[in-house]
Formats: C-alpha cells, sequence, structure tokens
C-alpha cells in the first residue's frame, strides 16, 4: 500500500539523513514524485536544515578569553 | 601554537600523565566547536565561557577516566552538557519560551524555502534567534546531531535514549525549528527588523 502524506512526513528526517532502508526509501521518494505538496514541504525542511547547518557552523569561534581563563586556573 | 599530527586519544593520554602542552592542543582543537554548543545552550556568552571553561578543567582533571567508549569529542560534550544543564538550572531570570510541542508537530508547514525570503546574514540571525527560543532539549539534538555533525549513536548515548528515540526527538526539534522559521518569516515588518538588527 503506498504511503500516506502523514507517514512520509513522519519518516522525513530519517529520508534527508540516509538512513532509511532501501525499500522505505523507494517508497518515500515514489510518493514525492506524485505528491507535490510532499515535494514542496520536503525541499523547504532541507533548505531549512542546511541554513541550520551552514549559518550556525561558521560563526562563534572562542574568545581569547576562554585560554586566558583556564591559565589562570591552572596556574 | 603548531598543530599536533596526533589523535585526541593520544593526546588525551599525555594530558593523563600531566602534559599540559598536549592539554593546550586539545583545547585549541575543540575549544571552538565546544564554545559554539554552549554558547547556544547557555544563551550568554559568559556562562558559555563558563561551561566551557567547566568542562576543560574537568577534562583536565580526570583525563585518566577516559575509558575509549566513546570519542574523546564525545566525551568532552557529555562534560560540557552536564555543565550547561547545571548553569541553566542556576540560572537568574525567565526560563525560554518554547512553542507547544502539538503545534510542532501538527499539519506540516506549506512555507516556500526560507533563504528566498530573505537576505542570508538577515537569515543567519533569524535561525538563531529561533533556535534560541526553542526548548533546551529540541535545542540540544539539533546542536549536536545538524551543527556539530556527531554520529545518531553518539548523540543517541549522549542524551542517554536509544538511537529510535533520539531520531524522533530530532525529528521532532527540526519540525520545530522549521515552523518557528516560517512563522517569524510569516511576522510583521516590525519582528522582522528587530531579528536583522546587529
Amino acid at each position: 500500500m503506498p504511503m500516506t502524506c502523514d507517514e512520509v512526513f513522519a519518516r522525513l528526517s530519517e529520508y534527508v539523513d540516509g538512513e532509511l532502508p532501501d525499500a522505505l526509501t523507494a517508497e518515500v521518494e515514489a510518493h514525492l514524485q506524485s505528491c507535490e505538496n510532499c515535494r514542496k514541504i520536503g525541499d523547504a525542511f532541507c533548505a531549512t536544515l542546511e541554513v541550520l547547518k551552514t549559518h550556525l557552523r561558521a560563526g562563534d569561534r572562542a574568545p581569547a578569553s576562554l585560554r586566558a581563563r583556564l591559565k589562570a586556573a591552572l596556574g | 601554537m603548531t598543530h599536533s599530527p596526533l589523535p585526541d586519544e593520544a593526546l588525551l593520554r599525555s594530558v593523563a600523565g600531566g602534559d599540559s602542552r598536549a592539554f593546550e592542543q586539545l583545547v585549541e582543537r575543540h575549544e571552538t566547536p565546544l564554545y559554539r554548543f554552549a554558547v547556544r545552550m547557555c544563551l550568554d556568552p559568559e556562562r558559555a565561557q563558563d561551561a566551557v571553561q567547566e568542562a576543560l578543567l574537568s577534562a583536565w582533571k580526570d583525563a585518566a577516566a577516559f575509558r575509549g567508549g566513546s570519542t574523546v569529542r564525545t566525551w568532552l560534550f557529555s562534560i560540557l552538557m552536564n555543565a550547561c544543564r547545571h548553569l541553566r538550572r542556576t540560572r537568574a531570570g525567565q526560563p525560554v519560551q518554547s512553542a507547544p510541542l502539538d503545534e510542532a508537530l501538527a499539519a506540516p508547514s506549506l512555507a516556500p524555502t526560507p533563504e528566498a525570503q530573505v537576505g542570508t546574514a538577515e537569515l543567519g540571525h533569524l535561525v538563531d534567534r529561533v533556535l534560541s527560543e526553542l526548548d533546551p532539549q529540541d535545542r540540544e539534538v539539533l546542536l549536536l546531531r545538524d551543527v556539530e555533525g556527531l554520529s545518531g549513536e553518539d548523540v543517541a548515548r549522549l542524551l542517554s535514549l536509544s538511537l529510535p528515540a533520539m531520531k524522533s526527538r530530532l525529528h521532532r526539534a527540526r519540525v520545530a525549528l522549521k515552523t518557528q522559521l516560517d512563522r517569524r518569516l510569516a511576522g510583521d515588518g516590525a519582528a522582522r527588523k528587530v531579528a536583522a538588527c546587529p
């Protein structure tokens, strides 16, 4: 029986992460090919994850004061 | 500082023997991802430094206790997570408000791709802001898995969850992030201007 939209949505993270068994991956992909709504949701979901990874990995180097604090604490 | 070719485990063995240079090299290697995690869990740069300092000092003191059941990186994150949770519990002021879980898991969002709606820099600020408003459990799993790229098994171990339970929490957190981000993007111009202010 083909997957429903809710079932595909529930598996979306595992699908995006490449963690579904092959048979299930094929079922999700078949659904995405036939359901424009789910395809848009899937694309938007992936885009959000990409933004999360790209923007949050880029910033926030540890401040120089952290090493100074460690040095002071270790004596 | 010269970058050491030694793997983390070898550096940590040296640290266990009191080698402060090995410790400096370990700090240099890991301080940025640790700080990056802490600043988003503690929501305060000073507290984040407190947490990272506490975690690294624990690593210095307890290096001999590392048994190799995980990577050194995962071990450091486990110490840091406890430090962040401790600081969060003792933090004065209002707790972070998060979206109700049933809203986050409701009908999937139909919003177009977020980048199409705002500029790149503004979007980065917005993602950060939305992330800071998520439930700490959601933030933790997103930061560990999606930002720091720890394996699913390591994240499950750090969160004391089974792998399926971790995956379920991760999916919930991603949906919550997406839902809140879409809500912000669909919000009024004033909200977006505030989000864009440096």
